[in-house]
């Protein structure tokens, strides 16, 4: 064979051009870290995020109708590993399925309704989801709130029959079917959680305003708003039926639950806050309460009440030592241990995101405050600054053991003292926490939209050992989106 | 001033008398040379020569004479320093089988006669195309809001506004192209050697500037985000050419079509966003896209590149025009920090594609000869 330089050329060029197509498989893949935006141009609120049984993504939420008079929708996404839309829905609890207003009090005559959302859960062949329906006037102004919760389709239909809501006349009613004295079609009722059992039939916590202590529903307290725990049936073209319902709370106090999960004896754990009781190691003011239920909604064994511990920086006073330090708990994740609770301290103008963990009776495991080091952002930058109010909205469990806070961030400057560094509207945030409660040094991480308020409303553990976060995005020009925003254990956009 | 007149006409007038002497001379040394009578003719050209009073192509006649004069008088040294003068008087000189003894071409065959090296001086525009190696978003990655790059969606067609009413029904509308141009700039400094056969091999350095235009629709038609990417590189060529009817050119031919095969590797110098806009809501616009800095992009890359071209010879250099496809090979984007260095991705509503650049160029150049003729040494 003879060697023809020409020949070597042009197989070299085929070679060359007909071979390697470029690749990068050192490059991270589109599921490993993401951000993503879900929704239209309109006003959408994130609320709660689950992993359902395929492994997807689905998020709970509420958007503005494309009419506003036409009220909130409630708003569902879906989305697969790599954030990529599956299918989203939303639809409204028209004023024309409310009942009785109307007639009874002719002022209430209802314009549109707004969708509140509290929580998803996924169950076979679909979802439950909770929350709240108000009603508003042709001002829209709100009338009245009404529990509403429902069983849905995989594809987020309400399915015919399972729906329920539950109005003041519904929970003031005693045992003799006639209203409780000074009832009110005004008070409001409110769903926050809700857990299905075995029997398919659902039980669910949220509140109820101002109760008599005639009413002998109303377990303990006396007054003001009280935790609302009831369980129905909720089953497709069947009528939902009460099995029981219970209301509970302390007395002169406001009380709302906004959790409730089962124990290992199979007692139910309800979460909620009451304002104006002295918890342990808390103070006067909103704090977290638990109670413990047996199988029927009766109080089965202690029923603490918490407050946080934890030093205000910015006035240098200990929460235990001040009055009025209001802690309200905004979620919690239940593993075999107990329960981890995540909320919101404030005093005055001054707010700090908190831990608090409880073991599966409710004893006290360890509580703190969350501090970062992220300075309010004022014209003044002096070395003084405040530091930035932070805020607890969601709370998971990392792979290492500690335990991932998102929430949200005040607006705030970078450095403390440089008029130079970027000042950023409320952004999302991430922190991490250690056992104990305790903020773990430079692991909070700040991002989003610099000059919109964003917050970051619940976060997951993915099957991967990274961390998925639920987000409202703050687009601007009353623009709010959802966003999903998948990150590594330390809170970074990258592997 | 009179006496400056008379100087340069009493000196234009001897230059143009021993101009016209030496024409004489050579003249009269070729009549010489066809009769036989070859030992004075060194001498009667030589002062011609040292004076530079021949034209410059007496001058290539009278060495052209001399060398056949020393190879015929069996003066191998002076026939060899001979033949040099007249290569570097005339390079690549052609041989007439029709004039020119055997001998001559036995002594030519000796030397190098091809230039040692050439110059090749290239500029040009390019037009970038971006080819995605993986697909990252704000939105969806399977929906039809496909990312433009200069008004093109490789791979996937139109971008399309998907909307379903509440029953169910589905319709679709084509969103409007973002455009952009991906235009560029370089210049480029070759050595280039020819070795037989028509195949040549250059080397050089090339600076090049280039740039693309990515633009996206985030779930709907009205969060649209466009984003100007420039870039610089210093990268460094090195070209496989082959020329076709190389040999004949050199007396018949003045325009040699080539093909040609290339490698570089790709120094980043710069890579910024130039603008960067995202639209819907409350409008948004990055001042600091620093790219480079930021770590958001690789600073090495290397690419493939091919092209034709056409010579044009001027005497023993050529004019060129080109045109060439290249290839990068590696991704341009540090996928680790696509977003992790990246805050501003959030108000953009943009992330990086993983993306290699592929360039179409057009330039036009200049090739310069250098030679050094010189026998070829034989080791035999």
């Amino acid at each position: 064979m003879t060697f023809n330089i020409k020949t070597c050329f042009f197989v070299l060029a085929s070679m060359l051009f007909l071979s390697c197509s470029v690749e990068d498989a050192d490059s991270p893949s589109p599921q490993e870290f993401f951000v993503k935006y879900y929704g239209d141009l309109v006003e959408q609120e994130a609320v709660d995020l689950i992993i359902n049984s395929s492994g997807n993504y689905v998020m709970f939420g509420t958007r503005q109708a494309d009419n506003p008079a036409d009220g909130k929708d409630y708003y569902f996404v879906e989305a697969d590993e790599f954030g990529n839309l599956i299918r989203e829905n939303s639809w409204n609890y028209t004023a024309s399925e409310f009942i009785g207003m109307e007639e009874t009090t002719p002022q209430y005559a209802i314009s549109s309704t707004d969708q509140v959302a509290s929580k998803i859960k996924s169950v076979e062949g679909g979802y439950l989801i909770i929350g709240t329906v108000a009603f508003m006037n042709v001002t829209l102004v709100p009338q009245q709130e009404r529990l509403y919760t429902a069983r849905l389709d995989e594809s987020f239909n309400k399915l015919q029959g399972a729906e329920l809501d539950l109005w003041a006349f519904d929970i003031t009613k005693t045992d003799k079917d006639s209203l409780e004295a000074n009832a009110n079609e005004s008070w409001n009722v409110g769903g926050k959680d809700i857990i299905q059992l075995e029997d398919n039939s659902v039980v669910f916590v949220g509140y109820s305003d101002a109760l008599d202590s005639s009413n002998t529903n109303d377990e303990t307290g006396t007054f003001g708003r009280e935790m609302l725990i009831g369980n129905y049936t909720l089953n497709a073209n069947e009528t939902p039926k009460k099995i029981w319902r219970k209301t509970l709370g302390h007395n002169n106090s406001d009380d709302e639950a906004i959790f409730i999960g089962r124990t290992p004896k199979n007692e139910y754990m309800v979460i909620g806050s009451a304002m104006n009781r002295v918890g342990k190691g808390g103070a006067t003011g909103a704090n977290i309460s638990t109670f413990l239920l047996n199988g029927i909604g009766n109080i089965s064994n202690n029923s603490p009440t918490y407050g946080i511990s934890g030093v205000d920086r910015n006035t240098s006073k200990t929460g235990a030592s001040i009055s009025g330090f209001d802690d309200v708990p905004l979620n919690v994740y239940q593993d075999n241990g107990g329960f981890t609770i995540v909320g919101t301290s404030s005093l005055g103008a001054n707010e700090y995101a908190f831990m608090l963990k409880i073991d599966n009776i409710a004893n006290l495991l360890s509580s703190g405050m969350i501090h970062t080091d992220f300075s309010a952002r004022t014209s003044n930058v002096d070395d003084n600054l405040p530091e930035s109010n932070v805020r607890g909205y969601g709370v998971t469990r990392a792979l290492d053991g500690n335990y991932v806070i998102v929430g949200q961030i005040e607006d705030y400057r970078e450095n403390i003292g440089d008029a130079s560094e970027s000042s950023f509207s409320d952004q999302m945030l991430y922190i991490n926490v250690d056992q104990h409660s305790g903020s773990i040094e430079n692991s909070a991480r700040q991002f989003g939209i610099q000059n919109g308020s964003d917050k970051a409303v619940d976060v997951v553990t993915t099957a991967d050992g990274k961390i998925a976060i639920l987000a409202t995005a703050d687009i601007g020009g009353s623009a709010k989106m959802f966003s999903l925003v998948k990150m590594n254990s330390k809170g970074e956009l990258s592997r | 001033m009179k006496q400056k007149f008379i100087l340069f006409f009493v000196f234009s007038l001897v230059s143009y008398l021993m101009y016209a002497q030496c024409t004489q001379k050579l003249n009269q040394a070729e009549d010489d040379y066809e009769g036989g009578r070859l030992l004075g003719i060194p001498e009667s050209l030589k002062q011609c020569l040292d004076a530079g009073s021949f034209s410059k192509e007496e001058a290539k006649r009278a060495k052209r004479l001399l060398t056949l004069v020393y190879i015929f008088t069996d003066d191998e040294q002076k026939s060899e320093r001979a033949l040099i003068e007249l290569l570097k008087a005339d390079p690549e000189h052609p041989l007439d089988p029709q004039v020119d003894p055997r001998e001559f071409y036995f002594l030519y065959n000796q030397f190098r006669v091809e230039p040692i090296f050439r110059v090749g001086v290239k500029a040009g525009v390019n037009f970038s195309q971006v080819k995605v190696i993986t697909s990252h978003s704000f939105g969806d990655l399977n929906s039809n809001y496909a990312k433009y790059y200069n008004g093109n969606t490789p791979g996937v067609g139109q971008s399309i506004a998907v909307n379903v009413d509440g029953e169910g029904n589905r319709t679709e509308s084509v969103l409007p192209i973002i455009d952009g141009t991906g235009l560029g700039f370089f210049g480029e400094l070759t050595i280039e050697r020819y070795f037989s056969n028509g195949i040549e091999l250059a080397f050089g350095g090339q600076y090049r500037t280039s740039s693309y235009t990515a633009g996206v629709y985030t779930n709907n038609s009205e969060l649209e985000t466009t984003i100007v990417h420039n870039q610089s590189y210093l990268r460094t060529p090195l070209i496989v050419r082959y020329n076709f009817r190389y040999k004949e050119a050199v007396n018949t031919v003045k325009f040699i079509p080539y093909v040609q095969l290339g490698a570089s590797a790709d120094f980043l110098l710069s890579s910024k966003y130039s603008s960067a806009t995202r639209n819907g809501g409350t409008s948004y616009n990055l001042t600091n896209g620093d790219t480079k800095a930021r770590g958001i992009t690789n600073n090495f890359n290397y690419s493939y590149f091919a092209g034709i071209g056409l010579k044009y010879r001027v005497a023993t250099h050529f004019i060129t025009i080109e045109a060439r496809y290249n290839t990068s090979r590696r991704n341009l984007i540090n996928g680790d920090n696509r977003l992790s260095a990246f805050p501003e991705a959030f108000d953009l509503s943009y992330v990086e594609d993983d993306l290699s650049l592929d360039f179409v160029s057009f330039s036009i150049g200049w090739t310069h000869s250098i030679y050094k003729p010189q026998k070829i040494k034989d080791y035999r």
